[in-house]
């Protein structure tokens, strides 16, 4: 199986607001997917569904099987980390171990206690001792040791100082991904996960308005620095977006060819931030 | 069942007691250290102590004399004498377990949807039917064992502090122990404890299935749709037998609590029927209310299973 | 873990394949040994393993890296070699003629060029 999440008219809404409108995606294999919108544009409520945490109406798969009932098997293979402050306050570190040991069929108990080590994290401390930051490597330590085929990460970084999360990127490419898995995250920080992606999904107001490989979009969006003189030109082509950058004017192009492009000035790619920019001010 | 659902069921129970520490041991405990020290303590400064178990058995520090009085005791006397105060200690330990099982059922599927920890619990493979019933069994078996071992030991004590004080009374406290009964009266009074919280269970699951929907402060949850199911009967049918029920089953929980008690003071010590632990067994009543125990369980566990938390 | 600033007009995996090239003709990599492993080079750089393959993958294709199963990518024996006279000829065909031409455009004459040293300040 290559397809993990194949999503076909999922749609869901609470009470009169539409949170998905018939929304359709799917996530391959071995893919590192960016799921990127502004609040309330129904990231939570798609990665949910997958979760089996809501109800919605379509046609949802995630590994083959239907969230909505086979939730307990689609638990065995999928891990997700929901924000970092969701481990019990309570709970001891070498507690938290031996309980997802028990708990948990692909746990490698090995792997949790390796990736332990190499933090300062006391395995006798509770999760209230812990700063934010060894929450996260605590989390992020056990999920790591579980041999899931799909990752969900929802916001993982948040309220994370800079040094905690680049290890937290750093650990998940060195020690958990690989072609058997996948990962689908979502995050308000895109400039730090833009060139770890493969594929990219941008939603707006329930609905998805891009949907790409990482290649995709590197060929079919070009920046162009153009001189005032051939601004009138370029405006010609019909941009996708302008902004001005020390009193030149750059210009976004979605599928135009480098070929016409190129004898406007200067291409660039366009960064993740900028792209998802232009695409939530289309048509406004 | 299979190996892996029993080490996954026994973890879930093994969680419950990591997070409730407090409340299952430390609270008994420090109960009991309180008391042992008080006692101790009262009877080094010669204060008048007084141990309360229902009937006015009072250990006035005329030792030589009550020693005396209690040797001339026959030996049935003398025997319930002991139980009686052995069985004492279980009137006040007994409560503060049923007041804990109360916060423990009202916060069971409560408090982690509070500090969303749930998010956590659910990105593991652990089912709702699962976790639902070990926190049911944590409340109707796990909490009475512990508060039992701990009530065992007091008992325990107080044979200790009784055949000291017999020491300084003249006497060598050997009657003391010799009519104790005390595994009698430890293995009668884990039954009756473990006996009474299942009695109760339709109210610790209704408390856990409260605790499952309740948007905030559960307790009013808990609490509110039986007074409103009480004042609607009241008005619509001018009778009171919901409350009644209710009531009946609660009162009885502790009853059966101190049923050891209430027959070795001959019967007199509640004024109802009292139901022997052993007798519970045999009682309809309590089969119902394991099943309606059933029905709130299936409750708590569709709404942990398909309630939205945003 | 090195911060990397890669530019916006190039894919990321051209310039990563610049980097391994830099690498082997400095000879900080020298021929018959090791590069780092893909999934090194992602943690490290925090871009996705798929774009240090491509890099790879291109270089093997070049006869630069070779795979030796089960032992990771290696700089084959002539590889610095190799790269030598492709940037020669680069720089020969390609660069020098423009800097040739920019030469001419300023006006300046080859004994001045000369004269300069490399990292002088220039003072007017």
């Amino acid at each position: 199986m290559t397809t993990l999440i194949q999503a076909k008219g999922l749609s869901k809404s609470y009470g009169s607001h539409q949170a998905l409108k018939s929304v359709d995606f799917s996530v391959e294999r071995g893919r590192i997917v960016g799921l990127v919108g502004p609040n309330g544009a129904g990231k939570t409520t798609i990665l949910k569904s997958i979760l089996g945490l809501t109800s919605y109406e379509g046609d949802l798969k995630v590994l083959g099987l239907n969230p909505e009932r086979q939730r307990h098997q689609i638990m065995q293979k999928v891990s997700f980390i929901a924000d970092v402050a969701v481990l019990p306050r309570w709970l001891r570190v070498a507690d938290a171990v031996e309980f997802v040991t028990n708990v948990h069929p692909n746990f490698k108990v090995e792997r949790a206690k390796h990736f332990l080590s190499k933090t300062s994290i006391p395995m006798n401390a509770r999760v209230k001792e812990l700063s934010k930051g060894m929450v996260a490597q605590l989390h992020l330590a056990l999920v790591m040791s579980i041999d899931a085929e799909l990752l969900v990460l929802d916001e993982p970084t948040l309220g994370l100082d800079i040094l905690y999360r680049k290890e937290f990127y750093n650990q998940l490419l060195a020690e958990f991904f690989d072609e058997g898995r996948s990962i689908l995250v979502t995050t308000h920080q895109i400039e730090e996960i833009e060139n770890l992606l493969t594929d990219l999904l941008f939603i707006r107001d329930g609905k998805i308005v891009l949907d790409a490989t990482m290649e995709e979009v590197a060929e079919k969006y070009i920046e162009v620095m153009v001189s005032k003189d051939d601004a009138a030109k370029a405006e010609a082509m019909n941009p996708v977006m302008q902004r001005d950058v020390f009193g030149r004017k750059v210009y976004l192009f979605e599928g135009v060819s480098r070929e016409e492009l190129e004898p406007l000035g200067e291409l660039h790619s366009p960064s993740v931030a900028d792209l998802f920019v232009a695409k939530m001010k289309e048509g406004k | 069942m299979s190996i892996a659902m029993v080490n996954s069921f026994k973890a879930l129970v093994k969680r419950e007691y990591w997070e409730h520490k407090g409340a299952m041991f430390y609270t008994p405990a420090i109960m009991a250290a309180v008391f042992a020290g008080l006692m101790i303590l009262g009877a080094l400064t010669g204060d008048h102590i007084t141990v309360n178990s229902g009937h006015g058995f009072s250990i006035i520090d005329h030792l030589p004399q009550a020693m005396e009085q209690f040797e001339n005791l026959g030996e049935e006397e003398r025997s319930k004498g002991v139980q009686i105060g052995l069985y004492g200690a279980i009137v006040l330990f007994g409560f503060v377990m049923l007041i804990v099982s109360l916060f423990y059922a009202l916060g069971s599927l409560y408090d982690e949807r509070k500090d969303r920890s749930i998010l956590f619990w659910k990105s593991l493979p652990i089912s709702d039917t699962a976790t639902v019933l070990s926190k049911f069994l944590a409340v109707t078996f796990v909490i009475p064992v512990f508060y039992s071992a701990i009530i065992a030991a007091f008992q325990l004590f107080l044979l200790l502090f009784a055949t000291v004080a017999a020491w300084f009374g003249g006497s060598s406290g050997i009657a003391i122990w010799a009519s104790s009964n005390l595994f009698g009266v430890i293995f009668n009074s884990f039954f009756a404890i473990v006996t009474a919280s299942l009695w109760l269970a339709p109210l610790w699951a209704w408390l856990m299935f409260a605790s499952s929907w309740a948007k905030k402060v559960a307790f009013l949850w808990g609490t509110l749709p039986i007074f409103m199911i009480v004042v609607a009967e009241g008005w619509i049918f001018q009778t009171t037998r919901f409350i009644e029920i209710v009531g009946d089953r609660i009162a009885n929980g502790f009853v059966i609590l101190n049923s050891n008690m209430h027959y070795m003071v001959g019967g007199d010590m509640f004024e109802i029927d009292v139901q022997r632990w052993y007798e519970v067994f045999g009682n309809i009543e309590f089969w119902v209310g394991l099943i309606v125990s059933g029905i709130f369980l299936a409750g708590a566990i569709y709404t942990r299973r398909y309630r939205d938390e945003s | 873990m090195t911060a990397i600033m890669w530019n916006d007009q190039q894919p990321i995996f051209k310039q990563l394949k610049e980097k391994v090239v830099e690498l082997i003709i400095d000879g900080e990599v020298s021929e018959g040994e090791a590069v780092p492993s893909v999934r090194q080079v992602a943690a490290d750089y925090q871009i996705n393993p798929l774009t240090v393959s491509k890099a790879y993958q291109e270089l093997v294709d070049e006869s630069i890296l070779e795979k030796r199963r089960g032992l990771g990518m290696f700089v084959t024996e002539s590889a610095r070699e190799k790269l030598l006279e492709s940037e020669k000829s680069q720089f020969l065909n390609v660069e020098w003629p423009k800097i040739m031409k920019k030469v001419e455009r300023l006006g300046l004459s080859m004994q001045q060029l000369i004269n300069e040293k490399p990292n002088q300040v220039e003072e007017r």
